[in-house]
């Protein structure tokens, strides 16, 4: 939650890539490891599940894991109500929670970033205008607008993204449009206005580059965050449909049978916090690394 | 408890509806024997999973609010527990004339109203009546719509005059009959306006209105020296708790006495320790095939549906091939803890004079196969199942995915999976905007016999339709039955019509369940009527400690 | 600093006017209420009568007019449900909300801000690491997940504490908890933090020169210093709070605002989702308002970005 807006010195001069390259090399441990599996799960979860996610063998219903007394090493967590195995629907699950996170985040970020840039670079009035929306969108209580949104407009992939990324870009645009400001106060922004540069040329080339960083830092921070807002839809019923093995709907489905089969809900909540608390480490180790100013905080 | 769900079913016989039936019964039977007097005390709490429309008002109340308010009040008639004869309540005696269109009631000398609001008597049962029929009302009893008149001769003498015969009219004033909110109220209390009739109901139940706090709980006191019976019960309190797992965990904490509880459930159950009382004969299970009606109007109809017509003999191959892919046995014992009578028609459940000895289709993936080829689908196809979900009826759905499961396993089709809220879903079934989509459902007994729901939900000029299909044989069955007063007769002609249903293969029949409830050790004796769907009958509930 | 609070408060009510459109909007567009409203039954002419008898018969923006007047009067229409007045159902259920909250936000103070006074002042002892890895699996933790493993292990297992509904004091326990968690660990990392730089300020080292007692800088001194941003970050709690309370509700069967919204949904009873949206919102953005207004009265070094972020 409580994370610091990033004050970043200005890059100059200095490929941001290059540099994102230089970072890559001394990656934490343990959020790299966690979300390097997540993703191979995501990518290769055709060849890594060992059962189909969603036809399940009904007779074979909520088996408990494989070490448990009971349970089998055909099933190694388990299996659900409908006889799933819970690590197939995992690691298929794996794949919806990156899908919808990685699509609202890009098109939030992409809506956020360019609103951020006009509004930074114009001024006046338009920044003026774009920011109160801006604010307003912000001070939206979140989860329960998207919650009355998806279930009005029908429970789908499509729309969870669309309402996410809706009520998400206001982040970006904030950031973006702050650190637009002081780079806009740069000598060679001002040499490229006086060599007759468009302002188009000029925020995408000179100032674009060098809100990447940065942009990096929110948009891992909020990946995590959709991830968990998503969950949230889910587990209320209005995120992604059944069957399909989103987290928060296994963590739900399983809710009901706490008395006999508790792994059922268990542990696709580890599987969510695991990659949660991977990608908040990782966002908060970008952010020292790129601003190393607040690294003690 | 849980031994064996058909031990607990109990014999019923319908010998009630008889014309001319002339009740002169007085209170006499299984209440009378648990009359000794003994003072209310503590607090009876039933946990729920809907108050539905959460509305005292006879005029929005289409059913399910019997869930939470046939406690305060009294019926006309009620239901025998263990023959399912019907017994006085508010009506001392009833008579059918003109062939079933008028009803005499002779009410009952110095009933009381709750609250100072005096004795019951026919003006009250006029006004109530009258403003639950009127134009807009939200109440759905079939009575109320034939409804013409309704004269008092005298103050304890109701006359009830319909437009055109209704021999099953006992059934829609009756306390033993789920979803049957046709209670009497006090004419001066609703005098007073909607919202203080809503906010302070006043009735003439062994239990006295005291609040009500919107989505969360009811409550109510005893009323002493009731005339029926006087709770043992000081306090009674009904709680919205949606959540299956919470409304379990409360029932195993002895935080509520009684948990409605769906029987998909019976394992959670056994596993929490907690003791079950189970009502026989509540609900019909199945996935309705969407479309097999008449074209009318936009939405309602869609070209080259595999599973229709329902004459065409390669849509009858399909929808075979769908029941015979269904594992239905497996889905009785892993989704239903037992509870599922495998039938081959819904409503009717076995060993009823109305049911026809019939063998389920029985469980064959590769002859499914084989017919889906025969039918020209080697590969099944793609369609939409509709998973509705009725409050505290998780069940629906919950089989409802297994059946998708199934069929994607054995025959390959492709199934989009739209879960749906019961009301949003009452809008498609009453404009019939759901062809070619498959519907997971349970149909809840809302009468005695089978017909009484056939009638409403398949019939061809029926305002609602779930069943999937409209047939003019089927339409000629209904009507034929809807006319006839004499049981038996009712009986072979409902045998025909499963029969003849049982060769269409209208749906994928899973079969009759119960409807289940979650006990503390508190509660001792408790007479349930089959089929009555919602807790009843508590003030009949004897303390143990 | 007065143009200031005045320029949020109209914001305020832009943002307010937002959200109430907003829901009109999708109410309206989502299908007709009066089919919901009567049995399938009823005939076109009950139908019509009944649109008239609400308003429906008459065209969007006029009655969008007429449901803007409703709001700012506070008459939020009649359930569709009950017919009963909308904000006698909301104030049935706020208080609910409000009381878990406060709760909420003083299990989370009670417990990260101790944990986080003794990770600053023992920097780099095992007790820091872990009040660590409680801050960093706070943030991780899904509050509905952890809601479902409280439940089973203190209301199923140990059956200790009510698993659900509001009853008795209690009753407050698991919620809050699940409610307070994540902040805890947000006050925990924050109090950590604002102690470190207190810690090093001239006037401790003063303090300590003085020959004060140690746990007396500790706990007079340089927490009393850290204390504002934490106070201001408690009002913050309560956004988060609201935010997570459709969520924790649902898990508890808590009779609060957030469930009588979500389950005004389920049913379509626009008229509560319309008021339960409008009534929890201007709470939210008041609440975000006095955020914004202390975070500008203190100005403190570090700005905390909105809740959620």
């Amino acid at each position: 939650m409580a994370t610091v807006e990033a004050q970043r010195p200005v890059l100059v001069g200095y490929g941001p890539l290059r540099r994102a390259w230089g970072l890559a090399r001394q990656l934490p441990l343990t959020p790299t490891i966690i979300l390097s599996l997540v993703i191979m799960c995501a990518i290769f979860a055709d060849q890594l599940a060992p059962h189909h996610p969603t036809e399940g063998e009904l007779r074979m219903r909520t088996k408990p894991a494989a070490w448990a007394e009971g349970g089998s090493a055909t099933y190694l967590l388990g299996t659900d109500d409908q006889g799933r195995d819970i690590l197939s629907r995992i690691i298929y699950g794996s794949r919806i929670s990156l899908a919808v996170s990685l699509t609202a985040v890009l098109l939030a970020g992409t809506l956020g970033t360019a609103i951020g840039l006009i509004a930074g670079y114009k001024g006046g009035l338009i920044d003026a205008l774009l920011m109160r929306l801006a604010d307003i969108g912000l001070s939206m209580p979140l989860i329960l607008i998207a919650v009355v949104v998806t279930a009005v407009t029908g429970a789908s992939f499509r729309n969870v993204i669309l309402v996410i990324a809706f009520l998400l870009w206001p982040r970006f645009a904030r950031q973006v449009r702050g650190e637009t400001l002081s780079i806009k106060e740069n000598d060679y922004i001002a040499l490229a206005r006086v060599a007759g540069r468009s302002g188009a040329y000029i925020v995408w080339r000179h100032i674009f580059p060098n809100v990447i960083p940065s942009l990096l830092v929110v948009s891992t921070l909020q990946v995590a965050y959709v991830i968990l807002v998503e969950g949230s839809l889910s587990f209320l019923g209005v995120g992604v449909p059944p069957p399909h093995p989103a987290w928060g709907l296994m963590i739900a489905e399983g809710r009901v049978l706490v008395w006999t089969a508790p792994w059922v809900a268990a542990f696709p909540g580890i599987a969510m916090g695991l990659t949660l608390l991977a990608m908040n480490m990782f966002g908060d180790w970008l952010r020292d690394k790129l601003d190393p100013k607040l690294r003690q905080v | 408890m849980m031994a064996d769900p058909l031990a607990r079913r109990r014999r019923f016989r319908f010998g009630l509806l008889s014309p001319l039936v002339l009740g002169v019964l007085l209170v006499v039977g299984w209440s009378s024997s648990a009359a000794e007097a003994k003072d209310p005390r503590g607090t009876l709490t039933i946990a729920v999973a809907t108050m539905a429309n959460e509305s005292f008002l006879p005029d929005n109340t289409p059913g399910a609010e019997m869930v939470f308010s046939n406690y305060m009040f009294e019926h006309l008639v009620r239901r025998d527990p263990e023959t399912g004869e019907n017994l006085p309540m508010l009506a001392e005696s009833w008579e059918m004339r003109d062939g079933a269109a008028t009803w005499v009631f002779k009410l009952r000398r110095g009933v009381k109203f709750h609250g100072g609001f005096g004795e019951m008597t026919c003006e009250d049962v006029k006004h109530t009546f009258t403003k639950a029929a009127r134009p807009g009302t939200a109440n759905t009893t079939t009575f109320l719509k034939k409804l013409k008149e309704i004269q008092c001769p005298d103050p304890y003498t109701a006359v009830v005059k319909l437009g055109s015969p209704h021999p099953m009219m006992l059934n829609e004033v009756n306390s033993g009959v789920f979803a049957q909110t046709t209670y009497v109220q006090s004419k001066k209390a609703l005098e007073r306006g909607d919202d203080a009739a809503n906010r302070h109901p006043i009735g003439t139940g062994p239990w006295e209105f005291v609040s009500h706090t919107f989505g969360d709980r009811v409550e109510y006191k005893a009323v002493r020296n009731h005339w029926r019976k006087t709770p043992e019960f000081e306090r009674l309190v009904l709680l919205k708790v949606p959540e299956a797992a919470t409304r379990i965990a409360m029932v195993a904490a002895g935080q509520v006495d009684i948990a409605e509880v769906g029987v998909d459930f019976v394992k959670e159950l056994k596993a929490a320790r907690v003791e079950t009382r189970a009502i026989a004969e509540f609900a019909s299970i199945g996935i309705t095939l969407g479309g097999m009606w008449p074209d009318r109007g936009p939405g309602t109809s869609k070209a080259g549906l595999p599973w229709a017509p329902l004459d065409d003999e390669k849509a009858r191959k399909v929808r075979l091939a769908f029941n015979m892919a269904t594992d239905v046995q497996a889905i009785k014992e892993q989704i239903f803890g037992g509870f599922l009578d495998l039938t081959s028609a819904t409503m009717f459940f076995p060993g009823k004079p109305w049911t026809p000895d019939l063998k389920p289709y029985g469980f064959d993936p590769a002859k499914a196969r084989q017919l889906m080829k025969e039918a020209g689908y080697p590969n099944c196809f793609e369609f939409t199942m509709l998973m509705v979900t009725w409050p505290g009826r998780g069940y629906g759905p919950r089989a409802g995915e297994a059946v998708a499961s199934m069929l994607e396993k054995n025959l390959g089709c492709k199934i989009t999976r739209e879960p749906m809220d019961r009301a949003i879903f009452s809008r498609h079934f009453g404009a019939r905007t759901y062809p070619g989509k498959a519907l997971a459902y349970a149909f809840p007994q809302v009468g005695t016999e089978p017909w009484e729901i056939w009638i409403r939900v398949g019939h061809g000029k029926g305002a609602a339709q779930i069943s999937g299909f409209e047939h003019p044989v089927m339409d000629e069955f209904l009507d034929r039955i809807s006319k006839e007063p004499d049981p038996k007769s009712r009986a072979k002609l409902q045998r025909e019509m499963a029969t003849w249903m049982y060769k269409q293969v209208p749906r994928i029949e899973l079969g009759g369940t119960v409807a289940l409830f979650g006990v503390s050790k508190r509660i001792g004796k408790w007479p349930l009527v089959p089929g009555q769907g919602v807790p009843h009958y508590t003030e009949y509930i004897t303390r143990v400690d | 600093m007065q143009r200031y609070i005045l320029g949020r408060v109209a914001q305020l009510l832009v943002s307010l006017l937002v959200v109430v459109t907003f829901v009109f909007l999708l109410s309206r567009l989502s299908g007709d209420p009066v089919q919901l409203m009567l049995d399938v039954r009823a005939t076109e002419e009950e139908k019509q009568a009944l649109r008239v008898q609400l308003g429906l018969d008459k065209p969007l923006p006029v009655q969008y007019a007429v449901y803007l007047a409703g709001m700012a009067t506070g008459d939020f229409g009649r359930s569709v449900l009950s017919r009963r007045p909308v904000l006698e159902h909301i104030w049935e259920r706020l208080p609910n909300t409000l009381t878990l909250g406060a709760v909420g936000i003083i299990f989370s103070i009670v417990i990260g801000v101790p944990i986080g006074v003794y990770s600053a002042v023992k920097r780099g002892t095992a007790l820091d690491h872990v009040a660590r890895v409680i801050a960093v699996t706070g943030q991780a933790v899904p509050t509905f997940w952890l809601g479902i493993m409280l439940i089973l292990i203190f209301g199923v297992w140990l059956a200790w504490l009510p698993p659900g509904g509001k009853s008795g004091p209690e009753s407050y326990i698991l919620p809050a908890i699940t409610l307070g968690y994540f902040t805890a660990a947000a006050i925990m990392r924050l109090t950590r933090s604002s102690m470190l730089e207190v810690l090093g300020a001239e006037y401790v080292k003063f303090a300590r020169i003085k020959g004060l007692h140690e746990q007396v800088v500790i706990w007079k001194h340089a927490l009393k210093n850290a204390t504002i941003p934490v106070l201001t970050f408690s009002v913050m709690l309560f956004v988060i709070f609201l935010g997570g309370a459709v969520v924790t509700e649902t898990v508890f069967a808590w009779p609060g605002l957030g469930r009588l919204i979500l389950e005004g949904i389920n049913t379509r009873d626009y008229p509560i989702v319309q008021g339960g949206v409008m009534v929890f919102s201007a709470i939210y953005l008041l609440a975000n308002l006095m955020v914004d207004i202390l975070y500008s009265y203190f100005n403190p070094k570090i700005r905390y970005a909105r809740p959620g972020a």
